[in-house]
């Protein structure tokens, strides 16, 4: 659906990424995307402090960092229900978006994955996404993170019906994924 | 057994949702990838200094290389994650390969390690053609299962 306006100037996001490169391409897109107010962690014991002290919209993580990654930095996330950023939007970003690490990071409470480098229009769908959709939040003994049931909501326009597929990506856990087979498997 | 919580919460992002005065959204993607072009000399400058490093590791001896797998391995991860936006996909692609054979719980191969090294820094440096290049990353694959890591 071409001419969906957005407005993301106001949007306070947490960038989490060790790879300096890879935080300058984050920075640029969320720049040219009109996010002003950018906090950039260079990893995840930063990170950890700047979510005890500020409330975000939304969190973009790196999958993979040396001390701590980026799925346990987003169960550490969702330890606290009484956490400021304890339902935090989280879109975990990864260069090995396997269905394997796929399902880790749903496990550990993230919205959605992205394969990296990230391309500014996916990141602004997944955003828009998460905008216009009401999704509930878990909280139990093994679980804390958005609904896992959304798959029972009707799909939204322009999504197409791949639960029969999905079947399919989480039998073979190694396989590199395309964007659209990640998305599938969190839509 | 103690029950789940379920609610709903506050919906962060919703403020983003614009209205007739905002950019639309394919605006807003081409401002950012507009960005990314502008920066693309240093990523690739950043991604030739990995490369680089890469190379350097693979051409120590093999007990040298074989201590040296966690560097090697984040370096080609640093390739992996940034070669889509210098325009190095295929580049990217070799150093996931081998980001995958350097982190996967199997025997040290370093024949099949230095395998991938060539392989990267030969896309690196040569236009090939797109066939020829999936040939190349499916006979990776190929030596990967054949020392015991699936891709």
């Amino acid at each position: 659906m071409p001419g969906r306006r957005l407005n993301p100037s106001k949007a306070s996001i947490l960038v989490v990424d060790d790879n300096p490169q890879a935080m300058e391409i984050m920075s640029q897109i969320l720049l040219g995307l009109g996010v002003s107010r950018t906090t950039k962690c260079a990893g995840a014991e930063e990170a950890r402090r700047a979510l005890v002290n500020a409330t975000f919209n939304l969190a973009i993580i790196d999958g993979e960092m040396p001390d701590q990654d980026g799925f346990a930095l987003t169960s550490w996330l969702r330890l606290d229900p009484m956490g400021r950023n304890y339902t935090l939007p989280v879109v975990l970003a990864t260069a090995n978006p396997s269905s394997a690490s796929v399902c880790a990071a749903r496990d550990c409470g993230a919205n959605y994955v992205v394969a990296k480098p990230i391309i500014p229009g996916v990141l602004l769908d997944r955003m828009e996404w998460i905008a216009r959709t009401t999704r509930q939040f878990v909280t139990s003994d093994t679980y804390r993170g958005p609904d896992r049931r959304f798959q029972n909501l009707p799909l939204l326009p322009g999504m197409e019906e791949r639960r029969e597929e999905n079947l399919r990506l989480v039998s073979e856990p190694e396989r590199a994924l395309s964007q659209d087979e990640v998305n599938s498997l969190f839509a | 057994m103690p029950a789940a919580r379920v609610f709903t919460p506050k919906n962060r992002l919703a403020g983003i949702l614009g209205d007739a005065s905002d950019p639309t959204r394919e605006a807003l993607a081409a401002r950012a990838e507009r960005n990314l072009e502008a920066i693309k000399p240093r990523t690739q400058t950043y991604l030739r200094g990995r490369l680089k490093q890469i190379e350097a590791l693979a051409a120590l001896e093999e007990d040298a290389l074989a201590v040296r797998r966690e560097v090697m391995a984040a370096l080609a991860l640093e390739v992996c994650e940034t070669g889509a936006a210098a325009d190095m996909v295929m580049v990217g692609e070799a150093a996931r390969a081998l980001y995958i054979l350097l982190t996967a719980s199997a025997p040290w191969h370093g024949e099949a390690v230095r395998l991938h090294c060539r392989t990267l820094a030969l896309l690196a440096s040569t236009d090939l053609p797109g066939a020829e290049i999936e040939s190349l990353l499916g006979r990776l694959r190929t030596v990967r299962r054949h020392v015991g890591v699936a891709d």
